[in-house]
């Protein structure tokens, strides 16, 4: 009993018979009614505060990732200019590869001929191109007078010659004939440049038939007539056929299959 | 109004702790709250019977809210808080904060480890829990304690000028 009286000791075995109490029942009853009751009364609270949190966390996630997105974003953008450079590049790759293909079939289907490769590096100082400048010249083996081809058609001839550059005249160049075909009916011609036809990037058919029956859309190639350009290689196409009141032609205009302004490389026929 | 400042800390304190701490988890830790206010209560209290019922109240509601294992809750933190509260003033010497901290980071420990063996029933990986996971915690619970004995000190036994006398609230 005077163990019972000391200090601190009754209200112990109190708190302790109340715990055991507490574990009995719930270990005999299956149940916790304390957890019960409790979780009850604070579950709306829990609720409360759940939500309210879920929003300051989103709140400060998006400005604690700030900077993170910032440099992702950055770095995404980075890398997006790059991929757009790589895709640029790659097109740039495969036009030059396609025209290099072309100019490479050109070549194989010139047996006999003697050809050198070369590559525009300058135009005519005006808007237009009446004249380009090569990269190759006497030491390759080009004279003056050499004509020009590319995949896509006849460029001009050699009017100028260096070393290591030459000046080419361009078919639209006023002074420069061209013998060419008609593809569809066989009439001959000559296309010439034209100062003023020049500018726009076209040239004139000249000494044809007055009675041709050249019309919009004609191919023409070259006639191999004159010995400067070899037979069969397309000058350009009839753009615009005009008639004189008689019905007879009087002047047509052609254009070029060659566009001068993205030429990048050519093919010297000697 | 001490038991309504008590109930109110205590409402609090579980609202942190089932809640709040979900997003906090500082490091990843999740910190005990509840042990920390049983502790400063044991020890800033003068009275074995309030320190206890503070205890008891603790404790089950932790059992119920915890989701730890009920019996263990209940019985650790009543037979917590009345361990510190008896040796409230030991070591001797020394300011009542450390003694807190001095007696908050093994009861913290130990309560980590009994309830990872209630847990898993093994000590496979007990070293590296206790490494890794339970000294971190204590911690935690030390760095958390701290701010709440701080407020507990001052708002349930902060002392007020009465006729000119500073006495406990």
């Amino acid at each position: 009993m005077k163990f019972l009286k000391k200090r601190g000791v009754m209200p112990s075995l109190i708190v302790t018979l109340a715990v055991v109490l507490c574990i009995l029942i719930v270990h005999f009853s299956g149940s916790n009614p304390v957890t019960n009751a409790i979780r009850t009364v604070f579950s709306p609270f829990q609720n409360g505060a759940a939500y309210v949190s879920a929003k300051v966390n989103n709140l400060t996630s998006f400005i604690w990732e700030a900077q993170s997105y910032k440099e992702q974003n950055e770095r995404l953008e980075h890398e997006l200019n790059e991929a757009q450079m790589n895709t640029m590049d790659a097109a740039k790759y495969r036009e030059e590869n396609e025209r290099l293909r072309s100019l490479l079939d050109l070549k194989n289907s010139m047996e006999g001929y003697s050809t050198v490769a070369a590559s525009v590096i300058a135009y005519s100082a005006n808007n237009w191109y009446d004249t380009i400048q090569i990269n190759k010249g006497t030491a390759d083996g080009i004279n003056s007078g050499a004509s020009v081809l590319c995949g896509d058609g006849v460029v001009g001839r050699v009017v100028n010659v260096g070393r290591n550059w030459a000046t080419v005249s361009s078919i639209i160049n006023t002074g420069s004939a061209t013998g060419i075909r008609v593809s569809r009916t066989g009439d001959i011609g000559v296309v010439e440049g034209d100062g003023e036809l020049c500018m726009k990037g076209l040239c004139r058919v000249s000494f044809i038939e007055n009675d041709s029956s050249l019309i919009a859309g004609d191919i023409l190639e070259t006639s191999g007539s004159g010995g400067i350009y070899p037979q069969g290689y397309v000058v350009g196409r009839v753009k615009e056929v005009k008639n004189d009141s008689t019905g007879h032609l009087s002047e047509a205009l052609v254009e070029p299959t060659v566009d001068f302004s993205r030429l990048r490389e050519v093919l010297v026929v000697q | 109004m001490k038991i309504f400042k008590y109930t109110v800390w205590i409402f609090l304190l579980f609202l942190l702790q089932t809640v709040v701490m979900n997003y906090i988890a500082p490091f990843g830790f999740r910190p005990d709250l509840i042990l920390p206010f049983v502790a400063a209560a044991a020890i800033k209290e003068d009275s074995f019977k309030s320190a206890t019922i503070v205890s008891v109240v603790c404790a089950a509601a932790a059992g119920a809210l915890s989701g730890k294992n009920f019996s263990f809750c209940v019985l650790f933190y009543t037979y917590a808080g009345a361990m510190i509260f008896n040796m409230r003033r030991r070591p001797r010497y020394m300011p009542d904060f450390l003694r807190f901290l001095m007696w908050v980071v093994p009861t913290s420990i130990i309560s980590e480890a009994v309830s990872y063996l209630l847990l898993y029933s093994s000590v496979k990986w007990f070293a590296s829990a206790f490494v890794f996971h339970m000294l971190p915690t204590a911690g935690m619970t030390a760095l958390f304690g701290a701010i709440i004995y701080f407020f507990v000190s001052k708002t349930l036994f902060g002392r007020k000028k009465i006729m000119g006398k500073l006495t406990i609230s």
